[in-house]
């Protein structure tokens, strides 16, 4: 399926593909937010090392897709670079190729899905303890009024 | 990337993925003939006569922008033979640039660019190279003005 007709590239991006951007002019960390600087490039890994045991999982027993992920992994991309160093039929490449980026898009929304809902509990959460932190304040001015 | 590199994390593997799936989807567009597209597009929901007249009317527009373009491009050029040829004279001594530099900040059209240009140095901690380069914009400012 061909997704350019799919409008792919104007909608808006995935969680994923926010936190897999390529960082662009990297400056040294300012020692004030050092530790979330950390603590956000532990977070690509995990999540990085998540996608790629996913969609391992997911082309478990097509061995051509195996073979287009392990390709891919060491920087071949093309087909025709992919059909040489693997020894595959460059159609066969073609075939695998297109079921590994059926997976991977599959995976990328799932896991997408699963940051964006657990950021939007971590608000809620956020809010509520907001919330009744206020209504405990307002309770003690109260009783503060009343005696 | 050729498979020399080291290898790719998962969000790496990600950013190629999505890369060589939309390189694919290029290459099958590019393979279908004319009619082929029409019934692509058509099966999914497109409308291939409407997409055409818009393509026409962009390159239309397109081409159009580059006539005008084109003018742009030809005054430039004349432009450029015109300030050539009035750098060609022999440099003037300092005390005549400073007179020159002189009746220019009383000129009300050249007062403001005067200013400008003399903000971090003034015309005494000037070359005299720097002082002919300056003479010479402003007379090309002025022959602009009359053109």
């Amino acid at each position: 399926m061909i997704s350019l007709a799919s409008n792919d590239w104007s909608r808006k991006r995935t969680a994923l593909e926010v936190l897999f951007a390529p960082e662009e002019g990297e400056e040294a960390p300012d020692t004030e937010h050092e530790e979330d600087a950390i603590e956000d490039v532990l977070d690509r890994r995990r999540v990085a090392a998540r996608f790629r045991a996913g969609l391992d999982e997911l082309i478990a027993g097509d061995e051509d897709a195996a073979v287009v992920v392990a390709e891919m992994t060491e920087g071949r991309d093309t087909p025709a670079a992919i059909a040489k160093a693997s020894g595959l039929p460059l159609a066969r490449v073609l075939d695998a190729r297109r079921r590994v980026f059926y997976q991977a898009k599959a995976l990328a929304k799932q896991m997408g899905d699963a940051i964006d809902a657990a950021d939007d509990a971590r608000l809620g959460d956020a809010e509520s303890t907001e919330r009744t932190e206020e209504r405990t304040e307002e309770r003690t001015e109260e009783e503060e009024v009343e005696s | 990337m050729t498979g020399t590199g080291p290898k790719r994390d998962g969000a790496a593997l990600y950013r190629a993925l999505q890369e060589q799936e939309a390189l694919d989807d290029l290459d099958e567009i590019e393979a279908m003939s004319d009619q082929q597209l029409d019934q692509y597009i058509t099966a999914n929901g497109g409308d291939p006569k409407a997409i055409r007249a818009r393509g026409k009317a962009h390159a239309a527009a397109m081409l159009a922008r580059g006539t005008a373009n084109q003018a742009t491009l030809e005054r430039l050029e004349a432009f450029r033979a015109q300030a050539a040829a009035h750098r060609s004279g022999p440099p003037l001594p300092r005390v005549a640039l400073l007179a020159q530099l002189e009746t220019a900040r009383q000129d009300p059209r050249f007062a403001a660019p005067v200013a400008m240009l003399f903000q971090k140095k003034t015309a005494e901690a000037c070359t005299d190279a720097e002082l002919q380069a300056l003479v010479d914009s402003i007379e090309l400012l002025a022959k602009l003005e009359e053109s």
